[in-house]
């Protein structure tokens, strides 16, 4: 192999050698899988130790990591309580540095859900930091429901409906809410 | 509306999974920095002035990806190759249990500990594997490759914002001036913990304060931007005190080049030279009796306690010069001071010289006080920015005396995994053109 070319000024700054690039990226693929792999584990024992009441987390298939199922309880005393809801996480391969895909698979009537299940909850958009985890997103989510943030609805009515007819905004969650079936 | 509901999800999601291409290793090898200077030839004026003279001080810089990290990661790189130059295992060791201490500040602020300590096992376990090698090191060939290794880089990076956060969450009253109305909660959620957000110079003032000055690490920034001048403007962060034992080295300086919203990792030729000479080892010098001298070094030292496990290399960890400057200003006047100091080529090459002659001093050091019976030396700011290269002619034979041939002969570089034997290669030598030149070093 050629090793002289490394040293000239022909080569673009910033790129790597061939063989350098070789090198690195096999590690950081097998370094990638093996720390989200990691970490759900780590998550998965913790969600298990520790029974949070009102939430649970788990993955749908033994054989895939990244797809999970959650489900969440509403809070007393808000127009959520007594409800379940079913939440879908997606792990990207580059969890915990990227956030996870979390959708409302229960229909619910709530300010800041659409009505495809599509979130707006800072800590899973902008402020998402990989020292958030499952259980921290599940918690975030349950106090959402009791407090929901109106200056960015996703759902424009819920928002208007949550300020100004408490009574109206229960008869809408109720009718929007049914069970899902397990799959 | 033009845009129906799906549709600007559809783009939002794009947005937020929009990944700017950047190019190259996450951190790079050492280069030439001519590479700033032709990279900004048909720039600015102002550009071409100050990149023309910057290869002329920082001799050799080396990229850090633009991913939004790259300023984390730059500061974090030159965290562990500072420590690596200390060629010392107890320093290195000293900041794995000031780190492990600095825990207790993130459980203060409710970081979970099952979480973050998946970050901080890799900072921890790049350390223990570095102090494992030394004084022998491999000039940060390891270090290199494990901040290539996106998984392990990536939790480094973590563990410094979450630091730099807890740092400023229970510091708040020295940074909540500069947070421009934010609290410093929502500065912190929205500044230091996300990953790939780049650092500000707030981050960088608390990632300097929390995890670097305490290390006995200084910070140099040189700014390459459009303002006016010829040069580069600076700012300086002194090393704090080491909190350890060891004598404070004022050795290393991470230094950083920005330019606007990116960092990369600036050398000076003294940096350079240091580090091969520390990659030397040579336990020869334990089986040597009396006093050993290093010419024209003004350090002399007994062989009492020496041994390889706390070996110091001359020129690293002291030399006989004077400590008659503190130690910030030491480092906020080195940029500007002239090179005549009483630093000598032991530095560069501590075996090139017969370690029976006697020193023969260049320069008159004002302090030379003959051997001292110490088992340490004096530490000494002086080597940090040490310009000896003006001051001293280079010598050619890295060993000229038989001990130092044997050098590597010695069984006792088998106690370095990395030890490669010495291998003659006559097309470096003879330079006979590339395809005579043997390449069993690196292919073996």
């Amino acid at each position: 192999m050629d090793y002289t070319m490394e040293d000239t000024q022909n080569h673009a700054p910033g790129t790597a050698t061939m063989h350098e690039a070789a090198k690195l990226n096999v590690s950081v693929r097998r370094q990638d899988t093996h720390s989200v792999t990691k970490r759900l584990q780590t998550e998965l024992m913790q969600l298990m130790m520790s029974t949070t009441p009102g939430i649970s987390a788990f993955p749908n298939n033994p054989e895939n990591l990244l797809l999970w199922t959650a489900t969440i309880s509403g809070p007393d005393e808000t127009p959520y309580a007594g409800l379940t809801f079913k939440l879908s996480f997606d792990f990207p391969s580059t969890y915990p540095y990227a956030a996870p895909t979390v959708l409302f698979k229960t229909p619910i009537y709530h300010p800041n859900v659409d009505f495809s299940g599509r979130i707006c909850l800072d800590i899973l958009k902008d402020k998402w930091s990989a020292v958030y985890n499952v259980q921290t997103v599940l918690l975030s989510l349950q106090s959402l429901l009791g407090e929901p943030n109106n200056a960015s609805p996703l759902n424009g009515e819920a928002a208007g409906l949550w300020d100004a007819d408490k009574p109206e905004f229960q008869r809408q969650v109720l009718a929007r809410h049914q069970d899902i079936e397990e799959d | 509306m033009a845009y129906t509901e799906e549709e600007l999800a559809q783009y939002e999601r794009l947005s937020n999974d929009y990944v700017p291409d950047a190019e190259g290793p996450l951190v790079s090898p050492r280069q030439s920095s001519q590479r700033i200077t032709s990279e900004y030839a048909q720039a600015d004026p102002v550009y071409v002035h100050k990149t023309t003279t910057l290869p002329q001080q920082f001799s050799q810089y080396r990229t850090v990806k633009g991913d939004g990290n790259c300023g984390w990661r730059a500061l974090a790189f030159g965290y562990f190759e500072a420590l690596l130059q200390t060629a010392d295992p107890s320093r290195v060791l000293g900041e794995v249990a000031r780190l492990t201490s600095l825990n207790n500040v993130l459980d203060s602020v409710g970081y979970p500990r099952d979480i973050y300590e998946d970050f901080t096992d890799e900072t921890l376990q790049l350390l223990k594997s570095t102090a494992a090698t030394l004084p022998v090191h491999d000039d940060g060939a390891a270090l290199l490759a494990s901040f290539n290794d996106s998984g392990i880089c990536n939790a480094i990076i973590m563990h410094f914002r979450l630091v730099t956060s807890a740092w400023m969450k229970t510091h708040a009253d020295s940074y909540v001036h500069y947070t421009e109305n934010q609290s410093i909660q929502d500065y912190c959620s929205t500044h230091i913990e996300p990953h790939a957000v780049e650092i500000d110079n707030l981050g960088l003032q608390a990632c300097i304060d929390a995890i670097i000055k305490p290390a006995g690490i200084a910070v140099q920034v040189l700014y390459l931007d459009r303002s006016p001048g010829e040069e580069v403007n600076q700012l300086n962060w002194p090393a704090g005190p080491s909190t350890l034992n060891a004598p404070y080295n004022g050795l290393s300086t991470i230094r950083l080049l920005y330019r606007p919203g990116h960092y990369d990792i600036l050398y000076k030729h003294e940096d350079i030279d240091i580090l091969p000479a520390a990659a030397v080892t040579n336990p020869q010098i334990n089986l040597m009796s009396g006093p050993v001298y290093l010419s024209s070094s003004n350090v002399c030292y007994s062989q009492q306690g020496l041994d390889i496990d706390n070996f110091y290399i001359p020129g690293l960890m002291s030399a006989g010069v004077s400590l008659a400057y503190s130690t910030d200003a030491y480092i906020s006047n080195a940029i500007y001071a002239p090179s005549a100091l009483p630093i000598t080529s032991a530095a560069t090459d501590p075996y090139s010289v017969p370690y029976s002659e006697p020193p023969k001093a260049i320069v008159e050091s004002p302090t030379l006080e003959g051997p001292w019976n110490t088992d340490r030396f004096r530490p000494s700011q002086y080597q940090v920015e040490v310009k000896f290269r003006q001051v001293m002619p280079v010598r050619p034979e890295p060993c000229q005396t038989e001990a130092m041939k044997q050098a590597g002969e010695s069984k006792a570089h088998f106690r370095n995994e990395d030890f490669q034997p010495q291998i003659w290669e006559p097309g470096a030598e003879y330079n006979v053109g590339r395809n005579s030149e043997p390449n069993r070093r690196r292919s073996s």
